[in-house]
């Protein structure tokens, strides 16, 4: 069922990779999500859970092997060698690295441009609409004829989210737009990205694993484990009044520039291997709350006083009255 | 105990324009046991100090001053002696275990040659010893990951790795360029209790090179903060995080995400850093800070000392309580 609200919705996605030793690799496992009009949805996770696929999935870059992806009505299909249709090309997705998902050889306008050729504005519009957008992400107008390698990461990054915003889209999915970026950098680029989201009336999933940022610029926060989503919030909840043990460790492994000479909680372990992921709940062998049950039973995404998360504890086997 | 002394260190880089200064006049001292953060953003000289410190600058770089480790001075010593101590008094943990392991080499080889070399033991007692060090780091099953190769391990294990690589020689001190970086939180977590446990259990002295104060106010005991190769504010961790002086890292710590803000975008310092070899004349800081007045650029800029080692170099000082009182009014 498609929600009103929903710009993006995704029921039930799984994503699986086969490797060259003919294994699959279930990266996305089964995974419901729905992105409101308007909002920034925050998706985080430790490397390797499976953030970045859900991702690139979600715009049709990967194919899913099992499950629905609904863009504003119409059904996400994988990028093809045929023309996506006008219609898709208003969900963009935004790279990591701006160093490696920019051309080195080709000038930035024509890579700006590139998007636009095939939408029946000639040349000159072109040209015009990309100076535009670079000095909307604050870079002059003599940036069209120049090349990657005369800018600093930031401002490649905001290169980057010109060209991603050359078609208008009304979806923007950041994969990790900062993370490659200096410190002061990311601050900048990050409230870019709040501030065109807003002006635009745009939606945007924000894939990090830096959470304090996701804190601060997202709506709600999707918290995943090894393909899985484990929890989900309006973001203020996720941080005063976490549910789930794995969304609990996260939050106090961040350390906190207060001065007070306090070393962060380690998370003991490494997220499992996806091609064997542990029995009953994924989170068992890290968890410091684990019972019994967590080894065979499997959890699902249920709601208990009003808040969204897998874990027995807080579902299934919750005593009612404790 | 001060084991590193470092005074009035610069080094100039050769660049197509002629030389360019990476780290100017910059002086500090670390203790036996003691961890010094060094706090700034990329182009602030960080990286350049550490390398300085290892005899690893590029070719014709100039250095200036004087880096005394153990009393002895090493600035201007040949080659031949940086070898005795490079990974062997003085060692070094990169940012990304990534790249800094040799891929195609077993853990083993690349655990026990330089052990061999600087301690002069047999390559029998190098395996030994080095299955003690990843057990020492928590690697489960040491010595399988002798035998292992680096795509076998996760970023963390691998910073363990690089970690315990850097060990065994003994060093007195070790230099670990944004080592927890690269790795989620929940393995910085773990990277970072280790390192403190290496400082209590054998004395060791860290330089601990990032941008993260987070990560900085959690480990290190003093923190200099660097800006285009200059101190800007330097003393205990504590005192410069809770009420810093310098508006650069007062702009640093403001640009952090603020938990209380219900402001949804976060504050940002304008502008960018000076390019390498264009550092303004007076305060490198001037161009990007709100409180910056005529003599900020003109004169020769003095550091103010306040109680308990708290150092700052500003002319205006605009967070003195006096003087915030008076803005006020």
């Amino acid at each position: 069922m498609i929600q009103p609200e929903a710009i993006l919705q995704l029921d039930n996605v799984s994503v699986t990779y086969k490797r060259t030793d003919r294994t699959r690799l279930t990266a996305v496992s089964g995974v419901d999500l729905t992105l409101k009009r308007g909002e920034i949805l925050g998706l985080v996770g430790e490397s390797g859970c499976g953030k970045s696929t859900l991702g690139k999935a979600a715009v049709g870059i990967l194919p899913t092997s099992e499950g629905k992806i609904t863009f504003d009505g119409l059904p996400v299909i994988p990028l093809s060698r045929s023309v996506r249709s006008k219609e898709l090309l208003k969900l963009q997705l935004i790279f990591q690295d701006p160093y490696s998902s920019l051309n080195p050889r080709r000038k930035i306008g024509n890579q700006l441009i590139d998007g636009l050729i095939n939408s029946d504005v000639d040349n000159e519009e072109a040209r015009e609409t990309s100076a535009k957008l670079l000095e909307r992400v604050g870079l002059p107008r003599s940036t069209l004829s120049k090349y990657t390698h005369q800018f600093s990461g930031g401002q490649r990054q905001r290169i980057a989210i010109a060209r991603a915003l050359t078609l208008q889209p009304q979806v923007i999915i950041a994969d990790e737009p900062i993370s490659a970026l200096d410190a002061s950098a990311q601050a900048q680029v990050a409230n870019l990205l709040v501030e065109l989201v807003q002006e635009l009336g745009m939606s945007m999933v924000f894939i990090s694993h830096d959470l304090s940022v996701v804190r601060q610029i997202s709506d709600r926060t999707a918290v995943m484990y090894l393909g899985k989503i484990v929890e989900i919030a309006e973001t203020e909840k996720i941080w005063n009044d976490p549910r789930h043990p794995y969304t609990k460790a996260l939050i106090h492994a961040i350390p906190r520039p207060d001065g007070k000479g306090l070393i962060p909680l380690e998370l003991s372990g490494d997220v499992p291997d996806p091609r064997t992921p542990p029995t009953g709940c994924r989170f068992h062998p890290r968890c410091a709350v684990s019972v019994a049950e967590c080894t065979i039973m499997e959890p699902k995404m249920s709601l208990t006083d009003d808040r969204w998360s897998s874990c027995l504890l807080n579902n299934e086997l919750r005593k009612v009255g404790s | 105990m001060t084991l590193l002394d470092v005074r009035e260190l610069s080094v100039q880089l050769q660049t197509k324009s002629g030389f360019a200064t990476a780290v100017d006049r910059l002086s500090f001292t670390v203790d036996q046991g003691e961890i010094l953060g060094i706090a700034g953003e990329s182009g602030s000289g960080k990286t350049m100090t550490a390398l300085t410190l290892l005899g690893l600058l590029p070719p014709h770089a100039k250095v200036s001053g004087s880096v005394k480790f153990n009393g002895q001075e090493l600035v201007g010593i040949p080659s031949k002696e940086w070898q005795k101590i490079r990974g062997a008094q003085i060692a070094m943990v990169f940012q990304d275990p990534m790249t800094s392991l040799h891929p195609m080499l077993s853990i083993k080889v690349q655990m026990t040659e330089h052990m061999q070399t600087h301690l002069g033991i047999s390559h029998q007692k190098a395996l030994l010893e080095a299955e003690e060090l990843l057990a020492d780091v928590r690697i489960p099953d040491p010595k399988k990951a002798l035998d292992s190769y680096a795509g076998q391990f996760s970023g963390g294990m691998r910073q363990r790795i690089c970690i315990a690589m850097a060990l065994a020689c003994k060093p007195e001190l070790l230099l670990a360029d944004e080592p927890s970086t690269a790795l989620d939180v929940t393995v910085q977590a773990g990277i970072l209790s280790l390192l403190d446990r290496l400082r209590i259990e054998r004395q060791l002295s860290i330089i601990f090179i990032t941008h993260d104060l987070g990560v900085l106010s959690a480990i290190t005991d003093r923190l200099l903060v660097l800006y285009a190769g200059r101190e800007t504010e330097s003393g205990k961790t504590a005192t410069i995080l809770q009420n810093p002086r310098h508006p650069y890292t007062r702009g640093l710590l403001d640009s952090l995400p603020q938990p209380e803000s219900k402001e949804k975008t976060l504050k940002s310092i304008s502008g960018f850093p000076p390019e390498l070899g264009k550092q303004p004349r007076g305060c490198a800081f001037a161009n990007r800070c709100s409180f910056t007045q005529t003599q900020c650029r003109d004169i020769e800029l003095l550091p103010n000392f306040l109680s308990d080692g708290h150092k700052f170099i500003c002319t205006i000082d605009p967070f003195d309580g006096q003087a915030a009182a008076e803005t006020l009014l």
